[in-house]
């Protein structure tokens, strides 16, 4: 079971065909919203290369992932509190730079490994020509520096842990991080 | 018997679009993916070769050694569009020899 966690613009039949079982569709908020968001959506990550908005969103564990180039600093509090490190394949594809987008984002993948902090490799399709196939992504993940268990890993492990959570909240029964009613 | 470091490997791989694409632009445009991304160097290493007698309507392998697998999917992923048209490239598969890709194809 493989998921896209974040995808713009969904096509199922694609989707399916490309070897997902399920996504994330992508929305945009102000950043003011985030703690009220975390509450109400499935998935929240903060998009941002300040290290301030991204060392407070860590501490305060208002989001899911943060996406973009992020300290070792930020990364230990990120692996304290399981937020993950969210990784999109469109920020290469769109990139005019392709070189320094590699390195930055290898850069910050191999410190995550370091820290284990868990991460998320998705798509980030704008469209549909944007969607890419499971191995596509597990090679992509391998290229930044992560062995073939662990690319994998990234397209499944905390995104089942967050639909899991999201299951146990449409029933009622999720009170807090490890805390569940019987 | 000791094996040598580089071994090939030949990937399958299928085309999503709305048109057929010529595999010579196909093979172009993986080899200009490639030089772009990891220089003359690692092209030189890699040596991509489409096998022309495999190509079947946007379904094709494409051979190449087993280290740099996981630098061919990137290059083919960040493929987005041949001559004008909108793709994907999907792998299917990695084979070790060509019996295996022609019981497959």
């Amino acid at each position: 079971m493989f998921w896209d966690f974040w995808v713009e613009a969904l096509d199922e039949k694609l989707l399916k065909e490309l070897g997902f079982s399920g996504a994330c569709v992508f929305g945009e908020a102000k950043a003011k919203e985030l703690k009220v968001l975390k509450g109400q959506k499935d998935f929240t990550v903060l998009v941002s290369n300040d290290e301030k908005a991204q060392q407070l969103a860590a501490k305060r564990s208002s989001v899911d992932a943060i996406a973009g180039f992020i300290e070792d600093k930020v990364l230990r509090e990120m692996a304290q509190r399981n937020i993950a490190l969210l990784v999109k394949f469109s920020d290469l594809l769109d990139s005019k730079n392709k070189a320094r987008t590699f390195y930055y984002t290898t850069k910050t993948v191999k410190l995550a490994r370091k820290i284990r902090t868990p991460i998320v490799v998705c798509s980030g399709a704008k469209d549909k020509w944007q969607l890419r196939s499971v191995s596509e992504l597990v090679g992509f993940g391998e290229a930044l520096g992560l062995t073939a268990k662990e690319a994998k890993e990234a397209l499944f492990k905390f995104q089942e842990k967050v639909w899991k959570r999201q299951e146990l909240k449409r029933t009622g029964r999720y009170i807090s991080l490890g805390v569940v009613k019987k | 018997m000791v094996k040598p470091k580089n071994r090939k490997r030949y990937i399958g791989f299928k085309i999503i679009s709305d048109k057929e694409i010529e595999p010579k632009e196909f093979e172009k445009a993986v080899k200009d993916s490639f030089m772009r991304l990891f220089g003359e160097f690692g092209l030189s290493s890699a040596n991509p070769k489409l096998l022309y007698e495999f190509w079947d309507k946007n379904t094709g392998v494409l051979q190449t050694n087993n280290i740099a697998i996981p630098k061919i999917k990137i290059s083919l992923a960040l493929l987005k569009e041949i001559g004008g048209i909108k793709i994907i490239v999907q792998t299917l598969k990695v084979f070790g020899t060509l019996k295996k890709i022609k019981e497959r194809f």
